[in-house]
Order: C-alpha cells, then structure tokens, then sequence
C-alpha cells in the first residue's frame, strides 16, 4: 500500500492530489427502507474484519510521518446507497468478498420491501486527501 | 461523489482512478472531468464498466484491466483516486 501511495505521487503533477477513499475502520454498515418521508431500519450488513482497512490506515500514517506526503483534507463522512430492489442490493455486495446479506436482514428486506421503496445502504466513510510535499 | 468533491475538484482535471470496480463512481464524475483512466484487475467487470460508459455516451474516459502494482503508470494526473483500493 505504501508503494501504491509512492507510485501514484510519481504519476501526480506537482500540485495534484491523492484521494484515498475506503471504508472507515470498524464501522458497521446497515440496510434501510425508505418509503416516502418513512425509514425502516432493516438489519446490519455483515463486514468481516478487513485486515487490509487496517493496513491502508497505517500505510497513509506512514507516508505522512515519513514526510513525502501531507494530508490537506480528512473526514469520515457518512455514505448512503440506494438501489430499487434486493436483486441491486444483492450484486453490490458480491463484489466483495468481504460484505454479506445476512440471511435475517435479507428476510426482511422481502418482507418489509415494496415495490417503487428505495433500498438503502448506509455507513461511514473515511477520506482523506493528500498532496506531495 | 459529492464526498470526495468536499476534498478535491474533479471538474477539468485528469484523473486516474484505481479500482474503479464497475465503473459506478467514475460514470459519477467522468463527464466532468478532462480525461479518466479507471484501471481494476477483474477483467470481467471491467468490461461491464465499459459497456455503462458506452451507455451513457461517456467518451473521454478508458478503462484498463490492470492492477495497481503494476497499473498506476502513465499521466502526469491531477488527481489519483483509490476508490476503496488502498486497502
């Protein structure tokens, strides 16, 4: 990760920028329905814990602290996702390998869910955007 | 996108996008910008990658099937985008 970071600062222009966008460490993201004004809230998605999340943290620590990069904006926003039905929901998740529909949320996605509802994930992000220093 | 917007402008800029999966961020803010390479490794969701920029008539965007250990070459760039890839 770290030579991810050092091979995109060789490709930047001298004032260009480096975005790292990924999942927040540990945050644990859920399905939501949403009706018109009401929310229903479906159940977790399960994230297994990602060793690599850990490691890109430490990756973007380590670039920072050795000086070559310099963060100039970091925040953890939180993300949301709609899809129109399960089917989205479900091909969303099977890129990766580490997001699961649990089989209790699933059920109540079908149960809760109607058509013209949007689906929704939701969760938190973490940015941060580097410069060369 | 309107995340990763609080943080950098796109617009006019040159971007080269690791792991842009298929494609879903980078159709986002591909319209927008001077030119994109989105690289990914899965060579079959690149393609599908493709095939939604077709669809939305995006044309100054070029996906490769590469990974980034060996992808992130060429540019210069304004801006290197890891969409969920650093890690």
């Amino acid at each position: 990760m770290v030579d991810a970071l050092r091979s995109a600062g060789r490709v930047l222009r001298s004032r260009g920028r480096i975005v790292d966008l990924r999942p927040a460490n540990g945050y644990k993201p859920e399905i939501v329905i949403r009706r018109g004004p009401r929310r229903v809230e479906v159940g977790p998605i399960v994230r297994d814990p990602d060793p690599d999340v850990a490691a890109a943290t430490r990756a973007v620590r380590q670039v920072v602290r050795a000086g070559e990069f310099a963060v100039v904006h970091a925040a953890r926003p939180r993300w949301r996702s709609t899809y129109a039905d399960l089917r989205a929901v479900e091909n969303t998740l099977a890129e990766s390998e580490h997001w699961h529909l649990p089989a209790a949320t699933r059920r109540r996605i079908v149960r809760e869910g109607r058509p013209g509802d949007a689906r929704e994930m939701v969760g938190v992000l973490s940015l941060n955007v580097l410069r060369r220093r | 996108m309107a995340l990763i917007e609080r943080g950098v402008r796109l617009g006019g800029k040159d971007v080269l996008e690791v792991g842009c999966g298929n494609g879903r961020l980078t159709l986002a803010y591909a319209g927008r910008a001077r030119s994109v390479v989105a690289i990914e490794p899965n060579a079959a969701i690149v393609a599908r990658a493709r095939a939604r920029a077709r669809s939305a008539r995006l044309r100054r965007v070029r996906f490769a099937a590469r990974p980034a250990q060996t992808g992130i070459r060429g540019g210069p760039f304004d801006v290197v985008l890891f969409s969920y890839s650093l890690c």
